[in-house]
């Protein structure tokens, strides 16, 4: 059916005209006393740490560029992968990790890669746009050298962030994204993850890693204090 | 207070007690209790099977016999529920009568409500020595929001040991027409609220709707589960009289 | 839709998913765990009351200017270079999915959990077309290799032991498995891994399309959907036309809402949000992405006062759980792809005609739907007034019609109604006993199969209203 017909079929019944402008709002978005609440730094570092690590997340915190690479370069040996992704070089990471990828030779996402290169990686290592407190979220942006293939297809995601990128709430990031759309620059996926790959399926036994990675491990520069 | 009661025709034909005790418990807090004898039902087992217009015409006995009320008092929550909610509607095709219906709303009320909200009166000097648990019944708290007033009111009987109903707020299967036209589903369910009520190890289960009652009594007595089912009123004049050393 | 049971009713159906324990056991403990779970959550959540209506109120907005949204919300898609696809019928949404798979020339196809697609039977039609389909979700992949449809609109599989799981896997993979969730988990890993990287489309749903980005939200649990929708090249989004947000503000809300009320978590594990297929410059996610959006039934609740509302539902399954009917019989009783109160009300909405006229009477009416909904969708109410369309359409049983009628004349009188009672108490002597009645006769017989019934007393408390006063009319 043609979209005219399609709309008209349910502005009349609805008393509209086609293309009439919707009726006034009375309320867009979360409640006041959702949006108005107090954040600081500290507290949401907090509130994030709390909710992410019970969503099973794993998070290190770091005190400086330098111990977090080390730190990586720690997680990855006590992983034991031989094969890891990374996004590429000019992804947006949010802290220069490139000598530790390098280090361990991991393969990095391109605008020109093969994606069946990176069916079988172990471990996945991105950075995010913003990470949120309310929920342990963190928000993943598609690009050409951040490929979603990176942090899905493997059973461990590593994820590097800093705590000033912390938000306090969903809405926070989404307000982002409507911006980016009116900007002309939306990317085509924003993943929102929350812990680790979960069902409950069979018997109400939870499982975790069930298509999405198992282990979800953010490590975290502190650049709040 | 010049009071009226909404017997029920559930309470005026199987369960006089009920009226009695409720009649008692008035005129013991002061009450100037009458009953107007044009009522008969509110409907409500036609509404709910879809019959509107069978509805209109039993429910506007009511209309008819409240006209001159100042209060209406009445021992279900679904009965009251059904004025609140649907009379407005019901009769809305008719201005004089859908006044009617909206003036019978605003003073009508199911008994708890009406001894907490307006007579404000939650210790009664009543004593009942006894385990009780209670069934806060579907229509009266969750659809006319009666969902503390019962429980203070027991909670204002001395000796009583009031025990937590597992899946409390959980439906008994009554469902009124229900019942029998979906005789299998709803006897499974009152099974279930049966076989928690008798977890409690209560010898009493009291609620404060006829309907439900005698759903979930008629099945503890089939399973021969000893526990005795009464209304909140009966409970309550039973234990105010006890509570008087009079012998109940 | 139709049905998946032949044509029994929902009485008949009842009687068989009542015979099974092991059914009822099993929906019993897990809408009782995401009851509690919901409970706690919304509880620490705070102000759920508060939240509730404010999802009523986004919701009721976004239906009441839904022409507006919808154009809105495809004028973006299109922007982004998605292809928009409006199907009045099932039919229509079959045969743009057809035309889709030929082009592509499709032969496998990976799926991710989708009410919208079992509404319209999609796999039915892809099979039919000699194309594989796999569904991705745990749950769906159960219940799609057992030949069954869900029985529960979050938690498919609802119905199925780690006995009958593994010997279904078995079957499937043709390797030994143990009933561990773990490894039963991870063989549906491996399989299904195999099965993305095969396939030439991927079927996805979608919770929320929102308006001003035309952004498909997806959420899951599991991380399937994201599969479905970047590995094979053509990513096909099916949605009911209602499923709308205006705004990215809005899904705030309902990231709240949706997660809290179907499953009990604070938030859901992946909220994908996709707004057109791949960049340019981008080397992996859908080339193609074709949106196909369905009428089937639902513009017609529009402008219905008693109906329209139903559009608002958000499709969390939280009435389910907390329904006593779906907890007795479960979900494949309902003989329709919606269950519980909600596919109660949905199914002959949508369908409007016979089939599943019987569906509303499966309600004791109590409520519990419409005080769990978290946008507060009166289901109840909207049962009755299913009722009542039946009851003016004329297709009830004469001898319920005429009962009803008796009870106006003789209800709608008192000195009718007492002479009734009068009469009704001498008919009774002969099936009264001990002051109860156990008969099974009549009407009666629904009730006196389980239930004592009480026997009407010699007196009625109105015959007894003299006496009372006249004993003193004060502190009695
Ligand atoms: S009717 Fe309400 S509770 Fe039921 S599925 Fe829809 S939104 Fe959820």
């Amino acid at each position: 059916m043609d979209k005219a017909t399609f709309l008209e079929r349910i502005a009349k019944p609805l008393g509209r005209m086609p293309g009439e402008p919707p009726s006034p709002r009375t309320v867009v978005g979360v409640p006041s006393f959702w949006a108005d609440r107090p954040s600081t730094p500290a507290s949401r570092t907090a509130s994030f740490i709390e909710r992410f690590t019970g969503l099973a997340g794993e998070i290190v915190q770091y005190a400086s560029i330098e111990e977090l690479r080390i730190g990586l370069n720690h997680v990855l040996k006590d992983i034991g992968a031989t094969k890891i992704g990374a996004w590429g070089k000019e992804a947006p990471w949010s802290v220069d990790v490139e000598e530790v990828l390098e280090r361990w030779q991991a393969l990095r996402w391109h605008a020109q890669t093969e994606r069946r290169a990176f069916d079988d990686i172990e471990v996945g290592v991105t950075s995010c746009v913003c990470a949120i407190a309310d929920t342990g979220t963190i928000v993943i942006a598609s690009g050409p050298e951040a490929g979603r293939t990176v942090h899905q297809v493997p059973l461990i995601h590593i994820i590097i962030l800093r705590a000033s990128q912390l938000v306090q709430s969903l809405g926070e990031a989404l307000r982002e994204l409507a911006q980016a759309h009116e900007r002309g620059d939306v990317a085509a996926s924003n993943h929102f993850i929350s812990g680790a790959s979960r069902s409950s399926d069979i018997e109400n036994d939870q499982t975790i890693g069930v298509h999405g990675p198992a282990r979800v491990i953010a490590l975290m520069l502190q650049d709040m204090t | 207070m010049k009071v009226s009661l909404f017997i029920t025709c559930i309470v005026d034909s199987v369960f006089l007690n009920v009226g009695i005790s409720m009649t008692r418990i008035l005129q013991a807090c002061g009450c100037e209790v009458s009953f107007p004898p044009q009522q008969t039902c509110c409907g409500q087992p036609a509404f709910n099977s879809g019959y509107t217009d069978e509805a209109r015409d039993v429910g506007k006995t009511l209309l008819e016999a409240f006209q001159e009320s100042d209060v209406v008092v009445s021992p279900s929550g679904s009965c009251v529920g059904m004025i609140h909610h649907y009379y407005p509607q019901l009769f809305a095709d008719d201005p004089h009568l859908h006044q009617a219906a909206i003036d019978l709303a605003n003073k009508t009320y199911e008994f708890s409500q009406f001894m907490v909200q307006k007579l404000q009166m939650t210790d009664l000097g009543a004593r009942f020595p006894h385990r009780v648990t209670y069934h806060p019944s579907c229509h009266g708290s969750r659809l006319l929001g009666v969902k503390d007033e019962p429980m203070q009111l027991l909670r204002g009987v001395r000796e009583i040991e009031l025990v937590d109903l597992p899946y409390a707020t959980d439906c008994c299967g009554f469902g009124g027409t229900f019942a029998a036209k979906m005789g299998e589903i709803s006897s499974a369910i009152v099974e279930e609220k049966a076989a928690n009520v008798a977890d409690t190890l209560a010898e009493v289960l009291v609620g404060t709707d006829m309907g439900c009652l005698m759903n979930i009594g008629g099945r503890l007595r089939r399973t021969n589960r000893p526990i005795r089912v009464m209304h909140l009123t009966e409970l309550l004049l039973e234990g105010m009289q006890l509570g008087r050393g009079v012998k109940a | 839709m139709s049905t998946t049971h032949g044509s029994t009713n929902v009485h008949d159906r009842a009687q068989h998913a009542l015979a099974d324990d092991f059914l009822r056991q099993a929906v019993h403990f897990t809408t009782d765990r995401l009851r509690y779970k919901k409970q706690a959550v919304t509880g620490e959540f705070g102000n759920w009351e508060a939240w509730r209506e404010r999802g009523r109120q986004i919701r009721q907005h976004t239906i009441a200017n839904l022409d507006y949204y919808l154009d809105l919300f495809t004028r973006n898609l299109e922007a982004h270079g998605a292809h928009v696809h409006f199907a009045a019928t099932a039919d229509d949404a079959i045969h743009a999915l057809r035309e889709i798979a030929t082009a592509q020339n499709a032969k496998r196809i990976v799926k991710s959990k989708s009410m919208v697609t079992e509404e319209i039977h999609v796999n039915h039609h892809l099979e039919e077309m000699g194309i594989h389909v796999v569904e991705t979700d745990l749950g769906e992949y159960i219940v799609q290799l057992s030949g069954e449809t869900p029985s529960h609109i979050i938690i498919p599989a609802i119905h199925k032991n780690r006995e009958q799981i593994r010997d279904l896997f078995e079957a499937a993979g043709g390797e030994r498995l143990t009933t561990e969730t773990r490894d039963l988990a991870a063989f549906a890993r491996r399989t299904l891994r195999r099965a993305y990287l095969a396939a030439d489309i991927g079927i996805t749903g979608c919770n929320f399309g929102i308006a001003e980005t035309g952004s498909i939200a997806l959420f899951t649990n599991e991380g399937n959907a994201d599969l479905v929708m970047n590995m094979p090249k053509t990513h096909i989004v099916f949605m009911g036309m209602e499923r709308i947000l205006p705004t990215m503000e809005d899904l705030e809300v309902f990231a709240h809402l949706l997660p809290k009320s179907a499953t009990g978590q604070n938030v859901i594990t992946y909220m994908s949000v996709i707004t057109g297929p791949r960049r340019q410059h981008e080397a992996d996610g859908a080339r193609d992405m074709h949106v196909i959006i369905l009428d089937n039934g639902r513009s017609r609740q529009l402008g219905d006062p008693d109906f329209q509302a139903v559009l608002h539902c958000i499709r969390c399954g939280a009435c389910l759980n907390v329904c006593p009917v779906y907890r007795q019989i479960g979900g494949h009783a309902y003989g329709s792809v919606y269950p519980g109160p909600i596919g109660a009300v949905l199914s002959p909405l949508l369908n409007n005609g016979e089939q599943y006229q019987d569906l509303p009477y499966a309600s004791s009416l109590c409520g519990a739907c419409y005080e769990a909904c978290p946008v507060k969708i009166p289901l109840h109410d909207m049962l009755v007034r299913e009722r009542q369309r039946f009851v003016a359409s004329g297709r009830v049983k004469p001898a319920e019609r005429a009962a009803f009628q008796a009870f106006r004349q003789l209800f709608g009188k008192a000195g009718r109604y007492q002479t009734t009672i009068r009469i009704a108490r001498r008919l009774q002597f002969p099936i009264a006993h001990d002051g109860y009645i156990r008969a099974k006769i009549g009407p009666l017989a629904g009730w006196t199969m389980s239930r004592d019934f009480p026997v009407l007393p010699k007196r009625t408390f109105r015959e007894l209203w003299p006496e009372l006063t006249r004993k003193g009319n004060g502190r009695g």
